[in-house]
């Protein structure tokens, strides 16, 4: 049976789109992930504005407060994939790699979720994964990310 | 069309929740929100045998766990290329 994990990220919202968290393959040891959940809400003070959130694929990791993924059952082994959030320097997004891309009122809350067979896959190649961006041309905002996946 | 994913938001200003059915492309593996009677074409893939997201590049058939090998095989051509310890 896959492993299963979870991990946040938070951010502050910018004028250009910045990472609240980033999931990556570590480079020692390669394995797919299967991300088949992830919520998005603001966390700060919302506000009547729309804000453009995106899940795209990322070839490097850009530089981020490392986070340690929780193990949803605590006899698993610690996690293969990287977690960083709150990223200083962005990650390497592939154009027109986007996973989802939703336009979300900062009052409102979004989640995801996978049916057993359908998630998002992250190859077991180094530093490539998925990173969740936003951007809004005047809010400043905090918002977070939750993902949870299996391995 | 089978859901393959399933979306909710939340948002206090609105009556109800908002649910969605998401399928998944299967030759790039992008989320696509079902919206009945949007009018946006989407395609079907006889080879997958499931929807694709109508996108430019996936009306050729590439099934996404081909990417995912291509992806992964590029890693391990460029390990083969470093020098032995």
């Amino acid at each position: 049976m896959s492993a299963k994990y979870t991990a946040s990220g938070s951010q502050t919202l910018t004028t250009s789109a910045t990472t609240a968290l980033g999931l990556t393959a570590a480079t020692a040891s390669l394995r797919r992930a299967f991300i088949g959940e992830f919520i998005i809400a603001d966390v700060g003070t919302p506000a009547d504005n729309v804000v453009l959130h995106t899940a795209q694929r990322i070839t490097a990791a850009g530089t981020a407060t490392a986070v340690t993924p929780t193990k949803i059952d605590p006899a698993d082994a610690a996690s293969d994939t990287v977690a960083g959030e709150n990223h200083t320097a962005e990650p390497t997004y592939t154009a027109s790699e986007e996973v989802l891309e939703v336009a979300l009122n900062t009052r409102a809350t979004f989640r995801w979720v996978a049916a057993p067979g359908f998630e998002i896959v992250i190859p077991a190649t180094n530093v490539n994964g998925i990173g969740f961006k936003a951007l809004h041309a005047s809010a400043t905002t905090d918002w977070r990310v939750t993902a949870a996946w299996r391995e | 069309m089978r859901g393959e994913g399933y979306l909710i938001i939340v948002d206090p200003d609105a009556r109800s929740p908002v649910e969605r059915s998401t399928f998944m492309c299967c030759h790039c593996n992008k989320i696509i929100i079902v919206k009945p009677g949007s009018g946006t074409e989407r395609g079907w893939c006889h080879n997958c045998g499931t929807a694709h997201c109508g996108g430019p590049k996936c009306w050729e058939c590439v099934p996404f766990e081909a990417k995912l090998e291509e992806w992964e095989g590029r890693r391990r051509l460029w390990q083969s290329f470093r020098p032995a310890p």
